[in-house]
């Protein structure tokens, strides 16, 4: 079988070897273009982040220029490239701390002192570096540069003093850059703990041709990777909460753990990336659906991990143990001293990347019984062995049974420990757990059939044992396979359909549904759970960012601090709604100043009594109302009023517009609100403003329902105990049940509110005006919203299309991670509000 | 001193009667890789550290229990002869 070319196989670099040849032009030429295939299709899919667009374009043209140049100018040209992708990615004042810090760091690993000496040296540092980390003392450089400074070191700094105390591999000044820096790290936070020795013995250690094809596939596996994970982000995540059967548990338990796909997605990509600079490393994920029992899970997900912890914990403690207690014994206890490290390594990475260190029961839990499962696995393996193959591995009917049984037993493990890791609390585990009972006859056999999908895959693929370490032969057999002409076919094929065909949405005009299934798979945003995350900011703290909720992470990950703490303005009275604001307070909040009056509302000071003259219009609303993110002059209700004024005004009519709005009323609050305080104003008309009530409905009574808040309504109190709804009960079960009576709920508040108006000589209009996003428009609510609006005595004003003539929603967002409008967008609320509101003044 | 080749012979018969029961033992070529093709994993790797140090009267450090010394039966035992 042909495994490549039958020119000769240059190695441009080695001695005598020419880049110049025409089968060497030839194959770098198609590689080139190939990994410009690549590029393309990482900016047709945004993957990951515009960044790592930007390092994929250095790094093809680094990769051009590395082709033609000798062997020893390729590391040196490596570490300048990746010195390069941090100025590139970060600005020049967070890049020029970053690299400073770096080569600081790398200077005192290499101090003239003992080795001892030198870790008590980094270990000081790093603890200086960990109180600057925390922000008890102020750290001069901007903190985004903390997850890449933590990704860069916190890792490889502990292999770099391990092998450089034992000499294992050379050292300069470029491996050492090329090593900390390395492209593209400062993209990924979360990055494969590379391994010094290895970086540094498989540079350039096998024909370039040969690494540079097994990189272009890896890279092609991490895209499709990234787009599954895209797939199941997009259409299959759903939210705890909502579980409403059987087979909705199954979801969010599989779903959970396949979002993992996003980690060996990135992985594939960086290691491939890396073999386009001669990097031969070995694989990072090696089939990791397929394990088959607990030590297989360990080799299979995330190998460099594994190889970290062999190399730095389990082979020095086994060595430590081994004289002292019998062997099978030193193992076991190794086996348990890594689990233990590996714990608090993950808890040392999420405080490096996120500045607080996790104490979760699930992570106790978690990594407890994982441990113990493998330290189970090792003992059995210890005694017993394993099977091994030197060739063709002999198969029975009965070993393929066995082999498809035990990966999905495993599967199912796993799947069960991560939900449990990753949920919210117990109540939400047990919640999803609870609904499992639910599951039909039919639903199971469908699960059983996408199972046996997964055990015969296990069969015919899972046997193949991860390849540790690639030496140069092991690389060419690797890269051998498939074949040089078909593994380049593989990756045009690929890349080309991938260009036309998903990106080309129209493609599937027959089916809908289809066409906005691939035109979601093109973009990078959130999807619907996580929005909703987004939203519960407003209520409480959001402090648990979960941990592979990476989009939403990535987005706090560059938000200043203290961004939605507030305990400057509200206040937590003893009546509904729970907190108000503070009056005649000013203080900064989200970007801007934001003034309180005398009656604690944001707006301008207006008397309680009414002015000969005056049309008072009040407003009842939310954040969006409130003006939160824009100067007080700035929000929609006061342009309003200075427009009205300007246009309207006239001898004995003057327009006053008082705004009762306060961030994170819901319609419960706005009715609250209406009642106790906006009619001691002498309103003639009150506009309710909503947005999403009806999820909002659910989120105000269960948040009274967990923190024991009185509501003062009777009737609401009434449908709550219809779905066994009452104070002290988990938050997750309150939110699970309350959605069917939202319904009711909505419509009673709708009634009473119109009511209350009508009886106070009133008049009343709702209006539910955008948000400036797409992805979280709610059309099925607003309809619902639209229909309980109307029956319960409400003229409904259209203010839906405010934000029409902007193409480019997100250029209306005060910040990337907060989507309430600019002045600008303020501006066009106010122009579809007032054309709504004419009709309903006294104005010719 | 013992011949390179009876250091082979003695690690290849090890690593086929512990780890490889019933394989042909002409398939276990003295460049055979043995860590990177997943025949020898973390537990075997330190088995086979055990009985090298046994067998040979030499001590193995645990930073060359890895895929550079330990890969091959030929590393093997090019390890084994720098400690004689």
């Amino acid at each position: 079988m042909d495994s490549g070319p039958k020119t000769a196989s240059p190695k441009p670099g080695s001695p005598g070897a020419s880049p110049w040849t025409l089968g060497g032009l030839f194959r770098f030429g198609l590689t080139a273009f190939q990994f410009g295939l690549l590029v393309l299709v990482v900016r047709a899919f945004q993957l990951e982040s515009r960044a790592f667009l930007q390092v994929m374009v250095l790094a093809w043209g680094g990769f051009v220029v590395t082709h033609f140049l000798p062997g020893a100018a390729r590391m040196p040209l490596f570490a300048g490239l990746s010195v390069a992708s941090v100025l590139v990615v970060l600005d020049l004042e967070a890049g020029s701390w970053l690299l400073g810090l770096g080569v600081l760091l790398i200077g005192a690993a290499h101090a003239p002192i003992a080795h001892g000496a030198r870790v008590a040296l980094m270990l000081a540092l790093g603890a200086g570096l960990a109180l600057l980390r925390t922000g008890v003392v102020d750290a001069p450089w901007p903190s985004a540069l903390w997850p890449i400074l933590g990704s860069m070191f916190m890792f490889r700094a502990m292999i770099y003093l391990y092998d450089l105390r034992h000499k294992s591999a050379p050292f300069n000044v470029w491996n050492a850059l090329g090593y900390f820096f390395m492209l593209p790290n400062v993209c990924f936070p979360l990055f494969p703990v590379v391994d010094y020795k290895t970086f540094c013995r498989s540079h350039d250690n096998d024909e370039s041709w040969l690494i540079h094809q097994k990189g272009l596939r890896w890279m092609l596996r991490g895209v499709v990777h990234l787009l599954i994970y895209r797939a199941i982000y997009q259409n299959f995540i759903l939210d705890p909460a909502k579980v409403a059967g059987g087979l909705d548990a199954v979801r969010v338990i599989f779903s959970t753990y396949l979002l993992y796909f996003r980690v060996s997605g990135a992985f594939h990509l960086i290691a491939g990336l890396l073999h386009m600079f001669g990097f031969n490393l070995p694989e990072t994920f090696h089939l990791w659906l397929l394990s088959n029992n607990f030590t297989d899970f360990w080799r299979r997900i995330n190998v460099y991990w594994k190889n970290f912890m062999q190399k730095v914990f389990f082979t020095p403690v086994h060595f430590m143990l081994r004289r002292r207690v019998s062997p099978t014994t030193a193992v076991v206890l190794a086996t348990l001293v890594t689990f233990v490290a590996t714990w608090f390594l993950h808890g040392y990475q999420w405080f490096w990347i996120r500045g607080s260190f996790p104490t979760s029961w699930q992570d106790a839990i978690f990594w407890s019984l994982l441990g113990l499962m493998i330290t189970i696995n090792v003992y059995w393996e210890t005694k017993h062995g394993r099977a091994r193959a030197l060739g063709k591995v002999r198969r029975t009917l009965g070993s393929e049974v066995a082999i498809a049984l035990r990966t999905i037993a495993m599967f199912l493990t796993i799947t069960f420990l991560w939900s449990m890791w990753t949920a919210g609390s117990w109540a939400e585990w047990g919640l999803v757990l609870d609904y499992l009972g639910e599951l039909t006859i039919l639903e199971g056999l469908g699960v059983v059939g996408a199972l046996a999908v997964l055990g015969v895959a296990g069969s015919l693929w899972g046997r193949t044992a991860p390849v540790a370490v690639v030496a140069g032969g092991l690389a060419r057999q690797e890269a051998a396979k498939p074949t040089y002409w078909r593994s380049n076919a593989l990756v045009c094929v690929s890349c080309g359909l991938l260009l036309t065909v998903g990106r080309s949405p129209l493609w599937f005009s027959f089916e809908p549904r289809l066409a906005e299934a691939v035109e979601r798979l093109a973009t990078n945003k959130l999807n619907s759970a996580d929005a909703g995350q987004l939203e519960r900011g407003y209520y409480e703290d959001l402090t648990d960012v979960t941990r592979f909720n990476s989009e939403l992470a990535d987005l706090y990950k560059d938000r200043p601090a203290g961004w939605n703490v507030n305990a400057a303005i509200r206040q937590t009275p003893d009546s509904y709604p729970p907190y108000d604001l503070y009056p005649s307070v000013e203080v900064e909040y989200k970007g801007c100043t934001l003034v309180t009056n005398r009656w604690g509302f944001r707006d301008r000071e207006y008397e309680k009594e009414k002015p000969p003259g005056v049309f008072r219009i009040g407003f009842l609303g939310s954040s969006h109302t409130a003006g939160i993110g824009v100067e007080n002059e700035e929000t929609y209700e006061n342009v309003l009023e200075d427009r009205l004024n300007a246009e309207q005004a006239r001898e004995g009519l003057r327009f006053e517009v008082l705004n009762f709005a306060i961030s994170g009323y819901g319609p419960l609050c706005r009715l609250a609100t209406l009642e106790t305080r906006a009619l001691e104003f002498d309103l003639d008309l009150v506009v309710n403003v909503g947005i999403d009530d009806l999820p909002w409905i659910t989120k105000e009574l269960a948040h009274a329902v967990d923190k024991e808040i009185g509501v003062p309504y009777p009737e609401l109190l009434e449908l709550m105990a219809e779905v066994d709804v009452h104070p002290g009960l988990p938050r997750i079960v309150a939110d699970n049940r309350l959605p069917r009576i939202a319904e009711r709920a909505l419509g009673w508040i709708y009634a009473r509110a119109a009511a209350v108006c009508a009886e106070n000589g009133v008049a009343t209009v709702a209006t539910f005006i955008p948000r400036p996003e797409t992805g979280v428009a709610r059309p099925e609510h607003l309809a619902a919203q639209l229909e309980l609006a109307r029956a319960g005595g409400y003229t409904v004003v259209d203010t839906a299309h405010a934000y029409a003539s902007e193409e480019n929603l997100p250029s209306l967002w005060i910040a990337p991670w907060d989507h309430h409008p600019i002045a600008r967008g303020h501006r066009m609320l106010a122009d579809a509000v007032y054309d709504a509101l004419l009709p309903h003044l006294p104005v010719d | 001193m013992v011949p390179k080749e009876q250091i082979q012979a003695s690690v290849k018969q090890f690593i086929l009667s512990e780890f490889l029961s019933g394989e042909d033992a002409d398939e276990l070529e003295p460049t055979t890789p043995l860590v990177s093709a997943g025949i020898l994993d973390s537990i075997a790797t330190l088995k086979l550290v055990t009985f090298l140090e046994e067998q040979f009267s030499v001590q193995i450090e645990a930073h060359e229990a890895d895929v550079d010394h330990l890969n091959t039966v030929e590393d093997i035992s090019n390890l084994v002869l720098s400690k004689l």
